[in-house]
């Protein structure tokens, strides 16, 4: 091999039969990642998102310094769990859809899908309350939003709306704005989501 | 201090805000730009945050009176609405240096609070306006709506600049938001 695949380390030889050294480490460090994410996955369901470090490498069985050799810091890995948690939402979305015609049910039922995803996840919205104000937490949520407003407005093209662009940025936060008052009430809020829903029904 | 000097310090905020950022908030640069000794500012607000929750009521109470008055005598309906939600974002745009702090401020719980509080009361004054319209889910519509107000005033914020496409679409929605019998949610249409 010519190319080292990861910076500082330089592969010299393969191990008989499995990987290069060098994906061996690449290996232990994504297994590190995911004890890790899955560790404060689970602390920040529980309990909110007043998790420390050390709770969370405890709760990975790993040394506190584990965090900041894979990460560089706690809220680096904050901020990857909040962006997995929001991709999932958007994923189970598009996979609810997936077979079913453009049209305003399957709008309907992408946004119903995506609020019960976040819904069902706890921890993303408490996550995105105390890591609202960080700059790249910031940077962060406004690229999902960006995600879930073209998703919008793809929709609302098919369905000729008028401005589906602006329609879908505002529906985009009437969306996450909705997310956020079911997570404070700790229930679903149908009136809410039907409302919304309603107005899908209008014409274009 | 007195009323005045309180006043002084609203009255002012925005030409303070042109030349303080949010960062660099402090008594001293306060009372400097003020023209507020620093002991008579102190006696009032003990530190920034309490006079940047005093502003923030302040600025809530402008926005209230403008409302008020820019709808006073107008009949009731949509075009009433619609004209309270422009001298909403419109006063938002005349104060966006305020606003930066406010917005930056945020992070902080009361100021969030005070934000909740008044995003609260907007939607009971406009669920009550929906409500006398003919419209169904009042108070879902306008919480929905007063959230929708909310982004057309923070993208417009961002951009400093008036976004007709963002104000369409706000107009459309509030046409058309609970005006519908129909349909119940996804789930309920597929059972």
């Amino acid at each position: 091999m010519t190319t080292p695949p990861f910076k500082g380390v330089f592969v010299t030889q393969y191990r008989i039969g499995i990987f290069p050294i060098g994906n061996t480490r690449h290996m232990q460090q994504e297994q590190i990642r995911v004890r890790l994410t899955s560790a404060a996955r689970r602390l920040v369901d529980i309990g909110g998102a007043r998790v420390s470090a050390d709770a969370v490498a405890q709760a990975a069985a790993l040394p506190p310094r584990a965090i900041h050799q894979t990460y560089g810091g706690f809220d680096e890995l904050l901020y990857e769990l909040l962006g997995q948690l929001y991709g999932e939402a958007r994923d189970r979305a598009l996979r609810l859809t997936a077979n079913m015609p453009a049209g305003r049910s399957r709008l309907k039922l992408a946004v119903d899908g995506y609020l019960h995803a976040l819904f069902e996840r706890p921890g993303l919205q408490a996550l995105a309350l105390q890591l609202r104000s960080h700059p790249r937490a910031i940077a962060d949520y406004r690229r999902h939003q960006h995600g879930l407003t073209l998703m919008l407005e793809i929709e609302l093209q098919g369905l000729n709306w008028s401005q589906p662009a602006a329609t879908a940025q505002l529906c985009a936060s009437a969306i996450e704005g909705i997310a956020a008052a079911e997570a404070a009430a700790g229930r679903r809020l149908p009136e809410l989501r039907d409302s919304l829903y309603r107005y899908f029904d209008a014409p274009p | 201090m007195n009323a005045r000097l309180r006043q002084q310090l609203f009255d002012h905020a925005e030409a303070l805000a042109t030349q303080l950022r949010y960062e660099e908030l402090s008594i001293a640069r306060l009372c400097e730009l003020g023209g507020v000794l620093p002991n008579v500012f102190c006696a009032e607000f003990p530190d920034v945050l309490s006079y940047l929750s005093a502003l923030q009521q302040h600025f809530l109470g402008e926005i209230r009176s403008r409302v008020i008055k820019v709808t006073d005598g107008a009949p009731l309906g949509l075009l009433r609405i619609r004209l309270a939600s422009e001298s909403y974002l419109a006063y938002c745009h005349e104060h966006m240096h305020v606003r930066d702090w406010l917005v930056a401020a945020r992070r902080h719980p009361q100021i969030e609070r005070g934000l909740q509080q008044q995003n609260h009361s907007y939607a009971l004054v406009l669920g009550s306006e929906f409500e006398a319209i003919g419209r169904t889910d009042t108070f879902s519509a306008a919480h929905l709506y007063v959230g929708m107000l909310n982004e057309v005033a923070n993208r417009e914020h961002r951009a400093r600049a008036k976004q007709p496409a963002l104000r369409e679409a706000l107009w459309h929605f509030l046409e058309h938001v609970g005006t519908a019998d129909a349909p119940a949610s996804p789930q309920r249409q597929r059972s």
